[in-house]
């Protein structure tokens, strides 16, 4: 038996490696936690009846009456196209400033492996009363593209990276959680605290007007493009924690039907890091001998702009992510001891994150002091629905589908290849599990698709005279694969 | 019977393998491979347009070649269509490759196959004073005097290394000029210069004969083979001035015609006399003030207006009267210097010097296709047209713009109108911002007429 356990696992984790898993559901966050839970569409709020009611309604623990230790394999990878249309201008005054426009591109294929585990047990002398822990991946993102390239003319002599624009997120959620019986077989309550851990990379290019002042007059010379911007490789790297907590309550009005309800608060992650700034300076001999020939050292130093080369430093940053409060409801539907049918709709709070700002403590690569660098993101809350149904067929097959609806929490003027949650999104899963003895094996598979997204206008909701959204057209949809054991006692 | 733990680890298998293949790594496309082509900048020969100026500026000038990527010096069988660029105010052979990546732009279009592979030639017609504005200046004396030069028809390798020339030395005679004959030098002389070194389509267009001491022909070269339609000009600002008048004085030399933002109404230009005073600091009625006007860097209106009566009314050495006179040159040099059209008595609205400004109205290509649209009419028909400005242009060429495009449509020239363009931000579409990306309308302008390959 426990031959053939590890045979099975190991098999199924090889195939999770292969079937890479995008289970992005709103925003950043995964589709969530747990095989039965995401196999049955996330309705799980209303029957929380295993481990990963740690995360979904943690009064889902008392109920069980025996206790369980679980551990996950989840690969993870996208499938996201993005064509740019990117220009400056109006009408028929469209002007190119470096992004590979008019050709889709799709980001790096990469399958990301992450373990999540957790398990809870039922405490000895105290009545009713269960303990667990969860260690889950809550957020997860990773994109790399290819999207830009200095604009000829600009004539950078250092090759630009070929990945430009990437983003790296991962929140690994330490869960302890308790749950007591209220009401014998009939109320529930439980709690957790939430203990997250984050680390985040950022790409961007950041396209900043060159704007020159004549030393002597003040006044400002305009320069010819492709020189009136400049064009910096900004590279952010950082880790930190956050805290929060969850709450829900179940109950169950008969043997057949059960509502629950749980609250996930928000958190704030204080991430520290650093900040790669590279400058990739043009070479135009006119302007580099324009500027030598106004004869002053200010001008002399304008001139150097023109020489061409690298300037790089990496001043120190910081950045507060804030991660969503989410509340919902579910009800479960046990008709029989085969058939369990679910619902829950749920609320994710994402008009949290307003923007993401680098805080910047250091020096520029053209020796000034470095500014905030602000991506504005006014994400908007959302509404998710899901469905879900298990099937027992006997002692030791169950079937599980699911499906959720969830929006995009990005608005067309900020919608960007880093966080390309591009369009609402139709998840269908089907899974289901194996029993033997005390063991349960599970595996889930999960299909996303994502409504395209057109973006035509480039916005500026903060008015800093940079555009905060990426034009063009965008495709996301996602595969995902899950394998879990199960050891109940 | 297969038990329910194998028939679940075969729907696993399978369901893997399969979508083992649907999430494959996809490719994204390779960038197109950017070939160089190469620039050359350097001297050919003494001009002859040149000799005798009085303003003292070289003879011998430069000229910038660009030639395409795969372009061979040893391969006289393949030929390639030639773009004349003309660079504009206060530039020079360098212009459109130092300041607007010219090299840089044609290697990407002709790599990506945007446009055809072509010679682009920018040939340096500055002067002291910002620019002998593509026109033959007056004669400033009858008698012809004497000159000595060398001729060097060179070819050069793919490093820009000469690779063999032929020296000449001959003597010729050259009538006095104030500034130099800046057309005939785009028409005859760079021409010349260009197709006798690189791999041009060129002649037959013109016949050059050298002369002994008594003015007697001695030697004579002519070009055969057919070319115009090889053979495009374009510029900007006073170099698309200059293309526009070229081509429409040359129409058997050209095929095509762009001008980038250029000065194509010189009535226009009458609005900035005031500026002229207001840079010198002068009011109107103030004489003294008057003939005290200095072109200088900080002075750009002043320096134009200086620069176009250099080349279009320079003060004939022989004139006595000085009214409309300000000296260039010391007063032991004699009558130096240029005639402006307005006079120390002008005032806002005011009249010209009739004289003075039909010289200048000579050399204006809206005046020439209006008051003799029998002789233009022909020669533009003849030529595809192109004409481009920005619409915050500080010297307003969008309405130069507009006036020759009326020109041309009351003349019956059937032509495109001009293509007005806006800027972004805090950028103006002004003379200078956007030339970049005027460059990539007009070199696919002037490939797209040329013969298909």
């Amino acid at each position: 038996m426990f031959r053939k356990m590890t045979v099975l696992f190991c098999l199924s984790s090889f195939l999770s490696f292969l079937l890479a898993a995008s289970s992005l559901a709103g925003g950043f966050a995964t589709s969530g936690v747990g095989s039965k839970a995401v196999g049955m569409g996330g309705a799980f709020r209303g029957l929380a009846d295993d481990w990963s009611a740690v995360y979904w309604n943690p009064a889902g623990l008392a109920q069980l009456e025996s206790s369980e230790v679980n551990i996950t394999v989840m690969a993870t990878s996208h499938r996201g196209e993005y064509t740019p249309n990117i220009k400056l201008g109006e009408g028929t005054s469209l002007y190119e400033i470096g992004f590979k426009n008019g050709t889709r591109w799709f980001h790096k294929d990469e399958i990301n492996v992450f373990p999540n585990a957790g398990g809870f047990v039922k405490l000895p002398g105290v009545k009713g009363m269960t303990a667990g822990v969860g260690v889950s991946l809550n957020h997860d993102l990773n994109f790399r593209w290819d999207l830009f390239d200095p604009p000829v003319g600009y004539n950078n002599t250092v090759e630009y990276p070929e990945i430009d624009h990437s983003s790296r997120l991962r929140v690994i959620d330490f869960h302890p959680s308790v749950a007591k019986e209220v009401v014998e077989n009939k109320l529930f309550f439980g709690g957790g605290f939430s203990a997250q851990y984050c680390e985040m990379d950022l790409r961007k290019t950041e396209i900043t007007p060159n704007l020159q002042l004549d030393p002597t007059t003040g006044d400002t010379i305009w320069l010819p493009r492709p020189l009136d911007h400049l064009y910096t490789d900004v590279a952010f790297k950082g880790k930190g924690w956050g805290y929060g907590f969850n709450a829900g309550l179940l109950f169950k009005l008969n043997p057949k039907f059960q509502i629950g309800v749980s609250y996930r608060s928000g958190t704030t992650v204080k991430l520290e890091g650093d900040t790669k700034l590279d400058l990739y300076l043009p070479e135009n001999p006119g302007m580099e001998q324009f500027f030598l020939d106004k004869g002053t050292a200010e001008d002399t130093t304008i001139a150097n702009l023109f020489k061409g080369g690298l300037r790089s430093t990496k001043p120190d940053a910081e950045l507060d992510l804030k991660l969503p409060a989410d509340v919902g409801v579910g009800i479960a539907y046990i008709p029989n001891d085969k058939l369990t049918l679910t619902a829950d709709v749920s609320f994710t709070q994402w008009d949290q994150l307003e923007l993401l700002e680098l805080e910047l403590e250091g020096m520029t690569p053209v020796g000034d002091s470095a500014e905030n660098i602000t991506i504005v993101t006014n994400w908007e809350n959302t509404v998710r629905f899901s469905a879900g149904l298990q099937y027992v067929f006997n002692e030791t097959v169950t079937l599980r589908g699911g499906y959720y609806y969830d929006p995009s929490p990005v608005p067309d003027e900020t919608l960007s290849p880093l966080f390309p949650d591009v369009g609402d999104k139709n998840s269908f899963n089907i899974g289901g599990s194996l029993f033997f003895g005390g063991y349960e094996v599970s595996y889930n598979f999960e299909y996303v698709s994502s409504w395209d997204r057109d973006i035509d206008t480039l916005s500026d909701p903060n008015g800093d005279g940079l555009f905060d959204n990426y034009t063009g057209s965008y495709k996301m949809n996602s595969f995902s694969s899950l394998f879990s054991l199960t050891y109940r006692f | 019977m297969i038990p329910a733990f194998k028939k679940l680890g075969i729907l696993v298998l399978v369901t893997g393998l399969l979508l083992f293949f649907g999430c494959s790594e996809r490719e994204n496309p390779a960038g197109p491979q950017i070939s160089e082509g190469l620039d050359y900048t350097g001297s050919f020969y003494d001009s002859v347009s040149f000799w005798g100026n009085l303003s003292g500026d070289l003879t011998q000038r430069n000229i910038a070649v660009y030639t395409p990527p795969g372009y061979d010096p040893t391969n006289t069988n393949t030929r390639y269509p030639t773009l004349y660029l003309l660079h504009g105010f206060w530039g020079n052979e360098r212009y459109f490759l130092d300041y607007f990546s010219l090299k840089e732009i044609a290697d990407e279009m002709i790599s990506r196959g945007e446009i055809r592979p072509m010679l682009i030639v920018t040939p340096d017609a500055s002067s002291k004073l910002g620019g002998g504005f593509y026109t033959d200046s007056d004669s400033m004396m009858t008698a012809a005097v004497e000159y000595t030069v060398y001729y060097e028809y060179t070819r050069y390798d793919s490093m820009g290394n000469p690779a063999g020339s032929t020296a000449v030395k001959d003597t010729a005679y050259a009538e006095l000029t104030f500034t130099g004959e800046y057309e005939t030098y785009i028409w005859r002389d760079v021409i010349e210069q260009v197709e006798a070194a690189y791999s041009a389509y060129d002649g037959p267009w013109w016949e050059y004969t050298a002369f002994d001491n008594l003015g007697q022909p001695t030697d004579s070269v002519q070009h055969t083979g057919t070319a115009r339609d090889y053979r495009a000009i374009s510029g900007h600002s006073a170099g698309g001035y200059g293309a526009m008048k070229v081509a429409m004085r040359h129409p058997d030399l050209y095929t095509s015609v762009s001008a980038m933002s250029a000065p194509l109404s010189f009535s226009l230009t009458t609005e900035h006399i005031s500026d002229v005073y207001s840079e010198n600091g002068v009011s109107f009625g103030d004489s003294a003030g008057y003939y005290a006007f200095s072109p200088s860097q900080t002075k750009p209106w002043t320096t134009l207006f200086f620069s176009m009566g250099a080349v279009f009314s320079p003060h004939s050495l022989s004139e006595p009267d000085t009214t409309y006179f300000h000296r260039l040159a010391p007063a032991d040099e004699g009558l130096v210097g240029v005639d402006l059209p307005f006079g120390p008595d002008y005032s806002p609205g005011g009249t010209l010097n009739t004289t003075i400004w039909n010289k200048w109205l000579a050399e204006d290509v809206t005046t020439m296709v209006s008051s003799n649209p029998t002789r233009f009419k022909p020669a533009l028909d003849s030529l595809t047209i192109y004409i481009d400005c920005g619409l915050d242009d500080e010297m307003d060429m969008n309405l130069h713009a507009e006036a020759f495009d009326a020109a041309l449509t009351n003349a019956g020239v059937e032509h495109d109108s001009p293509a007005y363009y806006s800027g972004y931000g805090n950028l103006p579409a002004n003379n200078f911002n956007y030339i970049a990306d005027r460059l990539r309308a007009v070199l696919k302008f002037h490939s797209d007429n040329f013969p298909p390959e």
